[in-house]
């Protein structure tokens, strides 16, 4: 049903940045650079030519990154609630405006001239393995924006009332001023996503260069550094491994100042192989899409062990809490509940809507919070698998091979790979015919077929072990065999969105 | 990061460099059983290579023949075979 619409509160910012310095460089790209004066036209007219749907929704499912961000200022303009559509979201069978609508309750969707801040509605694998669309609003991720600069304020000279006022979008020319500090920040996170999202609003909303890349191409990131002048970026990790490979011992990067990992786990020796051939300071951050972005952050020129093994001290507004231990004695990692202001207000699964607590959201993650206030991650409470940046789900994979004539029970677990700060993910089966058991091969081309995640070793048991409960668990002798032939991974690792 | 305290297995599992040697060593390398993997697999679509086995590979590669590779010359390898030639062809190289 259509509306009246009116700008959106990021759309009003992103107009007073572009009038403010409209021949400034906007986005950068190998294809070509735009100023925000462009920007403001390209995106005014396509907000326009999209004036006339019929529904409060627009989907942004423009394939180029370039295009892309034009949509979503187009989309901020426009007041319109924007869904951004992925792989995920249309593995999740809700793609379409019509399926998504009919999820969200009228007061979240809303019909009629609107009060309300305008919705983002990102696609995750989140922390269940799960598709799952994760419905924030323009204001919450407003306030994300305010989290992310906090991590400057003290270069920026920034007080608590700016931060509040950026978090509440009514930041003035003064504030203006001290965020614009000639930034020229790459996403290595397709812009889809909350950390691509988040780049995003950190550059075009304070009148910054965002560089943009095909994050699917190494190469191409790492020539966009050196022809873009990038000055700051973020990557997931294996996306780092790659660059590495692919610049060899290479030359220095002279205008990179720093690197924030993200996607998954960071390898602390990574990191420090990644400052030393690419000459910037590398920092990693926690967050997650239902949290807005990131919550947590190592702070720049802080001592490496601490940026490397810490996930950083909580960004001001944002509260940790750890659940309280089993026993007085027990001192070991406990699962996390964060609470931000840039929160979701729900999530949509399986074609239905669930309203997320408005103060604190668990994370499924366990930690700690060490001597320096920092927080340490330890991995998740829960089974899901983290390997090339994505959450999987080992239940999912279960579900599909117990299907198979072959297999009598099977149990998939992720073990530690090779490359640290990976998984693997290892099935034990219990095969119908030991004389002629499955194969790898033979799942592989199965899981394929049916557009799952692959799973990289296979254990043939004659039976699954049990825990007291009944309940299958993972061979005791898998983590010792597999760790025989990797290095160990390391108990203190980052974890950022996928 | 020190490829050789990662991927010493890998450089035993493909010392040798006969095309049956070497699909014996991915197999071993990757979990797969004997005699799995044939000189005609493509990596992606028959083996479901994804993103961190490639890496894999490249670092096993690597630290046999004992240089960085430029991971684009890798570009045009899809098959087992293809890669067994680039690296065949590496070797004799560096011995020359």
């Amino acid at each position: 049903m259509s509306s009246t619409r009116c700008i959106s509160a990021s759309g009003q910012l992103f107009r007073e940045v572009a009038t403010r310095w409209p021949d400034a460089i906007a986005i950068a790209s190998l294809a070509g650079d735009l100023s925000y004066g462009d920007l403001l036209r390209d995106a005014h007219h396509r907000a326009a030519g999209s004036s006339e749907a019929s529904d409060d929704w627009w989907t942004l499912d423009q394939a180029e990154p370039m295009d892309l961000a034009v949509e979503v200022v187009a989309g901020w303009l426009s007041g319109r609630d924007l869904l951004f559509e992925s792989p995920l979201s249309m593995s999740a069978g809700e793609t379409g405006l019509a399926s998504l609508a009919l999820a969200l309750p009228p007061d979240v969707s809303g019909v009629g001239p609107k009060d309300r801040s305008p919705l983002r509605v990102f696609y995750t694998s989140g922390t269940t393995g799960t598709p799952k669309g994760v419905v924030h609003t323009d204001a919450s991720l407003l306030a994300g924006l305010a989290l992310t600069v906090s991590v400057q304020a003290e270069l920026l000279s920034l007080s608590l009332e700016d931060l509040q006022a950026i978090r509440s979008g009514q930041y003035d020319s003064r504030t203006w001023d001290r965020l614009r500090i000639g930034i020229r920040l790459l996403s290595g996170m397709s812009l889809r996503t909350i950390s691509g999202y988040t780049i995003l609003q950190r550059t075009l909303l304070t009148g910054e260069t965002l560089v943009i890349v095909d994050t699917t191409d190494h190469r191409s990131i790492n020539a966009t550094l050196d022809r873009c002048h990038v000055t700051s970026m973020s990557i997931p990790g294996i996306v780092a491994q790659r660059m590495l490979i692919d610049r060899g011992t290479g030359n220095t990067v002279t205008s990179l100042m720093a690197a924030g990992f993200g996607g998954g786990p960071v390898d602390p020796r990574l990191a420090e192989r990644f400052e030393d051939v690419f000459g910037c300071e590398v920092a990693v951050g926690y967050g997650m899409t239902e949290l807005g972005g990131p919550v947590a952050m190592s702070m720049p020129g802080a001592p490496s062990d601490l940026r490397w093994t810490t996930v950083g001290k909580p960004l001001p507004g944002v509260r940790l809490r750890l659940e309280e231990p089993a026993s007085i004695s027990d001192e070991g990692p406990r699962a996390l509940s964060v609470s931000s202001p840039a929160m979701a207000i729900g999530v949509v699964e399986r074609g239905a809507f669930r309203r997320l607590d408005a103060e604190w959201f668990s994370t499924g993650d366990s930690g700690l919070i060490d001597e320096n206030g920092a927080l340490r991650l330890h991995g998740r409470t829960s089974r899901v698998v983290i390997r090339g940046g994505r959450c999987i789900d080992p239940e999912r994979l279960e579900a599909y091979l117990r299907t198979d004539p072959a297999v009598v029970s099977v149990r998939v677990d992720g073990v530690p790979s090779r490359l640290q700060g990976e998984e693997d993910l290892v099935a034990m089966v219990v095969p119908q015919n030991p004389g002629a058991p499955p194969t790898l091969r033979d799942f592989r081309a199965s899981l394929r077929n049916a557009g799952l995640e692959q799973i990289h070793r296979l254990q043939l048991v004659a039976s699954l072990p049990s825990t007291a409960d009944g309940a299958s668990s993972m061979a005791p002798g898998l983590h010792a065999a597999q760790s025989s032939v990797s290095r160990p991974i390391e108990k203190d690792l980052g974890d950022q969105d996928a | 990061m020190n490829p050789v305290e990662i991927h010493a297995e890998g450089q035993a599992a493909i010392a040798g460099i006969t095309l049956a040697e070497f699909c014996r060593g991915l197999e071993s390398y990757f979990g797969f059983g004997p005699f799995e993997i044939d000189p005609d697999d493509e990596l992606a679509a028959d083996l479901g290579f994804d993103s961190v086995m490639y890496v894999e590979l490249v670092l096993m590669l690597e630290e046999a023949a004992g240089h960085t590779l430029s991971e684009q010359a890798l570009d045009s390898l899809r098959t087992v075979d293809d890669v067994w030639l680039f690296f065949r062809e590496m070797l004799l190289a560096a011995k020359l």
